[in-house]
């Protein structure tokens, strides 16, 4: 009956086509429309049957279709939920898991740290070779700093505090740094390290040289770790049109397979666990270096083979912001290189010799003795103070060549002591020493005047590095004491002092005699204020001993010194007659 | 009011040896006319008379103390450029001066760099380029 119908509507539809244009076909085709009534009637009725039929049919469809999609857009959902709470718990799993293995990287070291100096200080020096301890002391301590300074990049790129800033680096420079650090970790292994640089490359970068250095130290150290023997290549490449730098690091290494490769920028993910106890790391560099890499506008990507090696590049704009005209170009690679290699070896890590009185302010006991070693190595003689109080008198009533201020102090903190300093126009060159190294705390500390920052735990070459680069720059102007004129003027007035000190000696035993205490004091302060100046400073050093023993009216103690003093005075009389 | 002509430096110190001390060397290294004062006394009435651009103080004088004398020259003109030079560089003494708004303080026994480096200070402050000669210039 459907088939008929449809045939029979098809055929004699009121809208025939218009091809059938002639009139006899025309009146035909009226006339068998009209029929007999009874066959009109039942033609209609069909016509309403099969129409109702269809739009069943087409609501049919139409709820089949809805009733799936629903279906459909509950299952996506309910995959999508299912994916969401897969992932929170992989991520969950994952933080766990990077917390036992924090926990394990932690202790590890500080087991290795607390164990050996246990050792050291049991054994009378026989038991156990004292150089390898230290060693293992020292290299526990630096990795458990890395793994340390690893965990507060992470919190600051998770917290969005990444702080970035552009500054020129010379190219040379950052190769220099580079190829002196990998060097060092490679010292014992039979492994090359390479700079390939493809010329040109530009004289100068502008980025953040500090983040720069670490994700290239990050892709060199890794491809060290993993490693054991052949090459490791730096390839250096330049798209002077985008003013883009790429950067390659190549290793003939262990390399990863596909699985590890889809792992390795994850967080808390190194390959495998097994691979955190074996090579050690915290398995955050490489997340850090891709977040680090966009932050700076560039990316990463790595291509990498098991058992053949690995390719880390890093693609990061290095144009100046201020659209530089021309960017000078680096065309020989010898200069490049040559200059690397020069630095290089004056930036061992040879102890300067130095000269020269620093001050050292720092409440910390280790710390104190730890400094105080460094200072003494390079030749400098130190001074110690426990608080920014002790600091600020100690600095202002002895000569020094540099304070080193340590910001975090009982009493008197590091930059109140600095601003206290520089209100009354002192001088010198203070170095910030401090743990809170970010560029707001940093700002902070150049504005109470100090002149260099020093991040805790100190670095030993950048400790020298400050030294040398402020007491050289420091020296007292010897010049002062050229010119012949006021030599002679000065020579006079220190013929006066000297002629009439045995005058004051003489006030001074009698009032010591006499125990006149008020009267021996003025005398002593007054010599106190002279003899430096005119270069008696040990009797000067004695004659501020006496006072300070009188000011805390310790009689005794200050008629002893006095008795010294007398003496000195006379000693110093005879050695310049 | 402030006198013009030649830059004026005020030396008040009791003490001989350390006055003639710091005026040879102030001598030295500015261009200024020197003047002493023995006495906390005469240092204010000399401040008074010479206005100064810059003065150095004893504090332990006799008459008249430099803290004392600090407060009336800081009276007289509430610009006057102070430096403290005392024996005694106790910090509650310093946080006085300071709270009594003085530009430096050296204590004694000075040294010429301590001298050099106030004298900075203040050439840096009152824009006063040409203070220093040009051994000392920074």
């Amino acid at each position: 009956m459907r088939r008929g119908g449809s045939k029979v509507r098809g055929t004699f539809r009121n809208d025939a086509p218009a091809a059938i244009d002639c009139p006899t076909m025309k009146a035909l085709l009226a006339a068998f429309n009209r029929g007999s009534p009874d066959q009109q009637r039942d033609l209609k009725l069909r016509a309403r049957l099969e129409h109702a039929q269809r739009e069943l049919q087409r609501i049919r469809a139409q709820r089949d279709v809805l009733a799936a999609r629903q279906e459909q857009l509950v299952a996506q959902r309910t995959a999508e939920l299912v994916q969401e709470r897969d992932e929170a718990i992989a991520a969950n799993a994952a933080k766990s898991a990077f917390l036992a293995n924090m926990s394990h990287e932690i202790r590890t070291p500080l087991t290795s740290i607390i164990g050996f100096a246990e050792l050291l200080l049991d054994s009378k020096g026989n038991a156990i070779d004292k150089g390898d301890a230290l060693k293992t002391i020292i290299r526990n301590g630096r990795h458990l700093l890395e793994v340390v300074s690893d965990i507060l990049d992470l919190v600051k790129i998770e917290a969005h505090q990444v702080d970035l800033e552009q500054i020129a680096l010379p190219l040379p420079v950052l190769l220099r740094d580079i190829s002196a650090l990998v060097s060092g970790r490679i010292a014992e292994r039979t492994l090359e390290f390479q700079i390939r640089p493809h010329l040109p490359l530009p004289a100068t970068l502008h980025t953040d040289p500090v983040r720069l250095k670490q994700i290239l130290l990050n892709f060199c150290s890794n491809a060290v770790k993993f490693t054991s023997h052949g090459q490791v290549t730096l390839e250096l490449a330049y798209d002077a049109q985008r003013r883009w730098m790429t950067f390659t690091v190549a290793d003939t290494g262990i390399g990863m397979s596909s699985e590890q490769l889809a792992r390795l920028f994850r967080p808390f993910s190194q390959a495998d666990v097994s691979t955190t106890r074996k090579f050690g790391g915290t398995g955050l560099g490489l997340y850090i270096s891709r977040q680090l890499a966009e932050r700076l506008g560039g990316s990463i990507s790595v291509q990498s083979q098991l058992g053949q090696g690995s390719r880390f590049t890093l693609e990061l704009p290095i144009g100046a912001n201020d659209g530089e005209a021309t960017p000078e170009l680096l065309t020989m690679e010898g200069d490049l290189i040559d200059y690397a290699r020069n630095e290089f070896a004056i930036t061992g890590t040879a102890v300067p010799e130095l000269s020269g009185r620093v001050l050292l302010a720092e409440d910390g006991p280790d710390n104190q003795r730890l400094l105080s070693a460094y200072l003494k190595q390079a030749g400098l003689s130190v001074t110690v103070v426990g608080n920014g109080r002790d600091a600020v008198q100690t600095a202002m009533s002895r000569e020094f060549d540099i304070v080193l201020m340590d910001i975090q102090m009982p009493v008197m903190d590091g930059v109140a002591a600095t601003t206290m300093l520089r209100s009354v126009g002192y001088g010198r060159p203070i170095v910030a020493l401090t743990a809170n190294v970010m560029k707001a705390d940093i700002q902070r500390y150049r504005e109470a005047g100090c002149n260099d920052v020093l991040a805790k735990p100190v670095d030993r070459e950048r400790f020298y590095q400050v030294l040398m680069s402020h007491i050289d720059a420091t020296l007292p102007g010897g010049a002062d004491f050229v010119d012949p004129q006021y030599q002679r003027e000065m020579d006079e007035l220190t013929a006066q002092f000297r002629a009439g000190l045995p005058t004051q000696i003489n006030a001074i035993r009698s009032a010591l005699r006499r125990s006149d205490m008020s009267e021996l004091r003025s005398l002593i302060h007054t010599l106190k204020g002279t003899a430096g100046s005119y270069g008696y400073v040990r009797l000067g050093n004695l004659a501020a001993e006496v006072d300070a023993e009188l000011a805390a009216a310790r009689h005794e103690r200050a008629a002893v010194l006095c008795e010294r003093l007398i003496l000195e005075a006379s000693a110093s009389q005879k050695k310049l007659a | 009011m402030t006198m013009t002509g030649p830059r004026r430096i005020l030396v008040a110190e009791d003490t001989f040896d350390s006055r003639q001390w710091l005026v040879r060397l102030l001598g030295r290294m500015c261009k200024a006319t020197i003047v002493e004062s023995r006495d906390g006394v005469t240092a204010v009435a000399d401040f008074e008379r010479l206005r100064p651009q810059l003065t150095f103080l004893d504090i332990e004088m006799p008459n008249k103390s430099g803290m004392e004398a600090l407060q009336e020259i800081r009276a007289i003109d509430p610009q006057a450029y102070v430096v403290i030079v005392s024996a005694a560089g106790s910090i509650d003494t310093v946080q006085q001066a300071l709270a009594l708004g003085v530009g430096g303080f050296v204590v004694k026994p000075f040294s010429e760099r301590r001298i050099l480096d106030v004298l900075k200070k203040y050439a840096a402050e009152s824009g006063d380029a040409a203070l220093l000669g040009a051994d000392y210039a920074p």
